[in-house]
């Protein structure tokens, strides 16, 4: 780096330790939007999860190369921020299946059970007949 | 789940399609004695599926809007009882992980440490009447912390199985209840909200303890099963719950001297004990068959404290026999340190002890050889602490590296536990509000709602992949 500014290697790990701990916090805020599913709790938490991809992102590539290996905070907090992120997927998930059980479950009220016992599917094209 | 909602524009436009009909039958309905109505009918059609098919038939919207609400509840329980299972999880492991210190000043690494110290010690100067004591002082404080540990273990154990017997109790009162609040509505007082807020409260309570389904029958009162299977209340029935700490008849014990496993029985006296995998019970009986045992043995195993304890005194004995008290002539072989309950290998730890027979004095020191070597067993005993053979390892690892799994796999299943838990209770505050979500929408906005859900939870999950495998290429980047 012979135009730029030197940055000692410790404080190096220490801001990027600082900053994937912000992006667990913002991860973090994403999950608890999640707890009340609602289409626009899953706007703003995909707003957020982008906000730390792009930020994890630019983290990731301004690591010089042969840094610093075995940087055990870092790996702690990356670790931490993994948590957070499986913390997400499992809210998300959980949203997802109680719609899709509930979907299954009212076509089946609507159209029955095939022969191998899933829900039938019904026909969605409407036909309306008046009888005179 | 990535395939989660390929199905779900079918469903939704099913659901779409059924709302309608059920507009049309209500208009029908409304306009039934009105002179000139020309009546109408939007009929389902299903796919074929077979030479019957299938055609729904008498669901009403009253129906779908109490299913809907019903399967909301039903998720809350669920989430309940999967909360039920972390907090007991975590509750036990968390108390069970302060009996395993793995600081090497305390409890059984931190007297093995010392023993091995000793037995350096007394390599250094094997004639010394202050060394060679100093090795059976520590060999004591070894055995009695192995004896702490069992007892700790035998008291964790006891503990659990209380609980286990509480919880079965508890189930069994608030089933009693819903037998009750059953007969009520028989008497008469169907569609009375307080009852109704009453049994809703009280499976809520019961699917803290298990995995419970409830159905709501035509005649009001509600069926209670257990992991969907078992049958807890029908009707005005109860079927209780038993613990029978036995082992079953088709798994004779294969270790003796263990003790048996807790087992549910259900009111038909069928074991039920494999179907309870979620609630408070699941995770006593998790911790009381499974995790316990892995350490202090059951009727199946032998467990890792025993088996440490009698490899280090067994192997501590081997070293001492082998050699020699004093050359003679003749020469006086050694005996052991160790004693143990044998027989019993459940029993290793919690009877473990110094042998009443041994005095400083005999403490073989000599290994005869050839080559002869004054110190060779003393040697070979300070040896333990850094092992070159298999025979002084336990499944290849020394006696402290054992113990120090042994401690890290209790100390890494709380965490995770705990880790779960905080999920877990996001999850229960999410099923909640999705039972409120549900209440007072229209099934057409419904299922609009859900195609812009499908849409935004694509996008979320696409978000959530690219952040993991992002995290993951930097955590390998600077492991």
């Amino acid at each position: 780096m012979p135009n730029g500014k030197h940055i000692p290697a410790a404080s190096l790990e220490a801001r990027a330790e600082a900053r994937v701990r912000e992006l667990q916090a913002l991860v973090g805020e994403a999950r608890t939007l999640l707890t009340n599913p609602t289409n626009e709790a899953l706007d703003a938490c995909r707003s957020r999860l982008e906000e730390a991809a792009n930020a994890l992102g630019s983290l990731h590539s301004s690591l010089p190369s042969g840094y610093p290996s075995r940087d055990r905070a870092l790996v702690v907090a990356l670790g931490a921020l993994r948590s957070e992120i499986a913390g997400v997927q499992i809210l998300l998930d959980g949203a997802a299946a109680f719609y899709t059980g509930w979907m299954r479950l009212a076509s089946s009220m609507a159209a029955g059970y095939t022969a191998n016992g899933s829900p039938a599917r019904t026909e969605t094209q409407r036909r309306v007949l008046v009888e005179a | 789940m990535s395939g989660l909602f390929s199905a779900l524009n079918t469903s939704a436009g099913a659901l779409d399609t059924f709302e309608r009909v059920l507009d049309v039958i209500q208009s029908n309905v409304a306009n039934s004695s009105t002179p000139g109505y020309a009546r109408q009918s939007l009929p389902l059609e299903t796919l074929p599926m077979n030479s019957t098919g299938t055609l729904p038939g008498g669901v009403t919207a009253g129906e779908m809007q109490s299913a809907r609400d019903q399967y909301a509840e039903q998720n809350v329980r669920q989430q309940f009882s999967a909360q039920g299972t972390l907090e007991q999880t975590s509750q036990s492991l968390s108390n069970l992980e302060l009996n395993f210190n793995v600081s090497t000043d305390s409890g059984v690494p931190g007297a093995l440490n010392q023993l091995l110290q000793d037995f350096s010690a007394w390599s250094v100067t094997p004639d010394d009447g202050a060394a060679r004591q100093s090795v059976l002082d520590s060999a004591q404080q070894l055995a009695q912390s192995f004896q702490q540990a069992a007892a700790n273990m035998s008291k964790a154990s006891s503990d659990t199985g209380q609980q286990i017997q509480q919880t079965v109790a508890q189930i069994n009162l608030l089933a009693g209840q819903l037998r009750g609040e059953n007969q009520q509505i028989i008497d008469g007082h169907t569609g009375d909200a307080g009852l109704d807020a009453q049994m809703n409260s009280t499976l809520e309570q019961l699917s803290e303890y298990a995995d419970i389904t409830a159905t709501t029958q035509p005649d009001g009162t509600v069926t209670v099963l257990l992991a969907g299977q078992s049958p807890l209340v029908i009707g005005t029935n109860q079927y209780n719950l038993n613990v029978s700490f036995t082992t079953p008849p088709g798994a004779p014990p294969t270790v003796a001297g263990g003790t048996a496993p807790a087992r549910i029985i259900d009111g038909q006296g069928k074991d039920i004990t494999a179907i309870v995998t979620q609630g408070q019970l699941a995770g006593q009986l998790n911790i009381y068959n499974t995790v316990l045992p892995s350490i202090g043995g059951n009727a199946y195993q032998q467990g890792s404290l025993n088996l440490m304890a009698q490899s280090v005194a067994d192997r501590i004995n081997q070293i001492l026999t082998s050699g020699n008290i004093s050359d003679g002539p003749p020469p006086v072989p050694g005996i052991p340190l160790f004693t143990y309950t044998a027989g019993s290998p459940t029993s290793v730890a919690r009877t473990l002890a110094v042998n009443n027979a041994i005095t400083p004095g005999q403490l073989a020191a000599i290994a005869p050889g050839p080559p002869y070597v004054s110190n060779g067993t003393a040697l070979q005993l300070a040896g333990l602490a850094s092992p070159q053979s298999p025979a002084d390892e336990i499944n290849g690892f020394s006696y402290a590296q054992f113990y120090g799994n042994m401690a890290a796999t209790i100390g890494r299943q709380s965490q995770d536990a705990q880790n779960q838990l905080s999920v877990q209770q996001q999850s229960v505050a999410q099923a909640r509000n999705l039972r409120s979500q549900a209440q007072g929408v229209s099934l057409n906005d419904e299922a609009a709602a859900l195609i812009q859900f499908q849409s935004a939870y694509d996008a979320s999950s696409k978000m959530v992949t690219v952040l993991d495998e992002l995290t993951q290429s930097t955590i390998d980047m600077v492991r």
